[in-house]
């Protein structure tokens, strides 16, 4: 048995807000509405015949009358529909004005390049596009893309807000792109693994503490316990998360 | 804006049992899963060209799955996957004819997602 085609239903608020919303400013396109004759909508009351098609791709948005009435029940779901645009970067510059975000775009670790929205009626829509260059970007861009844009002289654009360049501070993402592009200008600050204070080898043994951050030479100290500059204070929370031991059989602890 | 396609992504307790669920009655097939080993916290099930996501709920403040609509698969012999599926699963409506003439019925999956399946024209 095949199932030659899905679609999906959504009890909405208004049909013809949603056919507005999701036309006009999603991009779809009105397939099919009931009660309209070629072009002409024919006005009559339809009720629970009400309904009509928007499509995107493979698969249409069915727009339905919510079961209960406008006035008793809310359109709810849990979970999102979840749309494939061709490039999530440039639907992302086309849509994020004009809809209401949940979440900007952003490359999370399972090799999917995201944004949010929130549709008229509520309902979450995720779109998204599988991306398998996972590497550094400035804003939407990734880095291959920064670089072909600088090639062929296309402005570069940077976050809002972002001062790379022009001495002042480079925002994350850019500091991260920068510290890819240009390892030894901008070097970047591994996160460091968090080093309980109880942890700290007992005084005595063969181990040897490497303090960073705020001592980046490297402290030992002869009875195994942290520096002062990585001593646990209020604003770690009494663990000394800027202190890390690594234990080496054999070495000698020096003073 | 080019969109390729809309495929819906839902809650669920148990996205094993549900990916069992899906396969085992309704003839989908495992189309994808994350993380690669392990408990699933994420599952692709794909039959033909229907295709369904689940995803882990989030504990807590989220309420119990619930969907005011509902997935339709256009069925090329809705008659036969109606024997198919049957006895399987919960029914919700039976094989009828709508009034625009179509054959269908409806089912609930084993979170209570609603399907419906239509003969396709």
């Amino acid at each position: 048995m095949t199932l030659a085609r899905m679609d999906l239903v959504l009890e909405v608020r208004e049909i013809d807000a949603s056919i507005e919303y999701y036309t006009r400013t999603l991009g779809f396109e009105l397939t099919g509405r009931a009660g309209t004759e070629g072009e002409q909508r024919l006005d009559r009351g339809l009720g629970a015949d009400d309904w009509a098609h928007v499509e995107a791709g493979a698969t249409s948005l069915v727009f339905v009358p919510l079961e209960g009435g406008a006035e008793n029940s809310v359109p709810v779901m849990t979970g999102s529909i979840y749309l494939y645009p061709e490039d999530v970067d440039k639907a992302w510059d086309e849509l994020h004005e004009h809809v209401e975000v949940t979440w900007p775009i952003r490359t999370w670790p399972y090799g999917m390049r995201e944004f949010g929205v929130r549709d008229v009626n509520g309902y979450w829509l995720v779109f998204g596009q599988a991306v398998d260059d996972l590497s550094p970007r400035v804003g939407t861009l990734s880095l291959p893309r920064l670089v072909d844009r600088a090639k062929t002289g296309d402005e570069v654009r940077k976050p809002p807000g972002c001062g790379a360049g022009r001495g002042r501070s480079v925002c994350r993402p850019c500091r991260w792109a920068w510290s890819f592009a240009f390892p030894m200008a901008l070097r970047r600050r591994k996160p460091l693994p968090v080093a309980n204070v109880s942890t700290a080898p007992t005084p005595g043994t063969s181990s040897r503490i490497r303090c960073v951050r705020r001592c980046w030479s490297g402290t030992v100290t002869p009875s195994g316990t942290c520096c002062a500059g990585c001593l646990p204070s209020a604003s770690t929370r009494g663990r000394a998360s800027i202190c890390t031991t690594v234990a080496f059989p054999g070495s000698r602890s020096r003073a | 804006m080019q969109l390729l396609d809309a495929i819906p992504m839902l809650e669920t307790d148990d996205v094993e049992g549900t990916a069992d669920f899906y396969v085992e009655k309704l003839g989908f097939k495992q189309h994808g899963r994350f993380p690669g080993t392990g408990a699933m916290t994420w599952a692709s099930l794909k039959r033909d060209r229907a295709q369904i996501m689940f995803s882990a709920r989030e504990g807590g403040a989220r309420r119990a799955p619930m969907w005011t609509g509902a997935i339709y698969c256009h069925a090329l012999d809705v008659g036969r996957l109606w024997e198919e599926l049957r006895a399987e699963v919960e029914v919700e409506r039976e094989l009828n004819t709508n009034p625009r003439g179509t054959l269908e019925f409806t089912i609930r999956d084993c979170n209570g997602y609603r399907l419906r399946f239509g003969e396709s024209e």
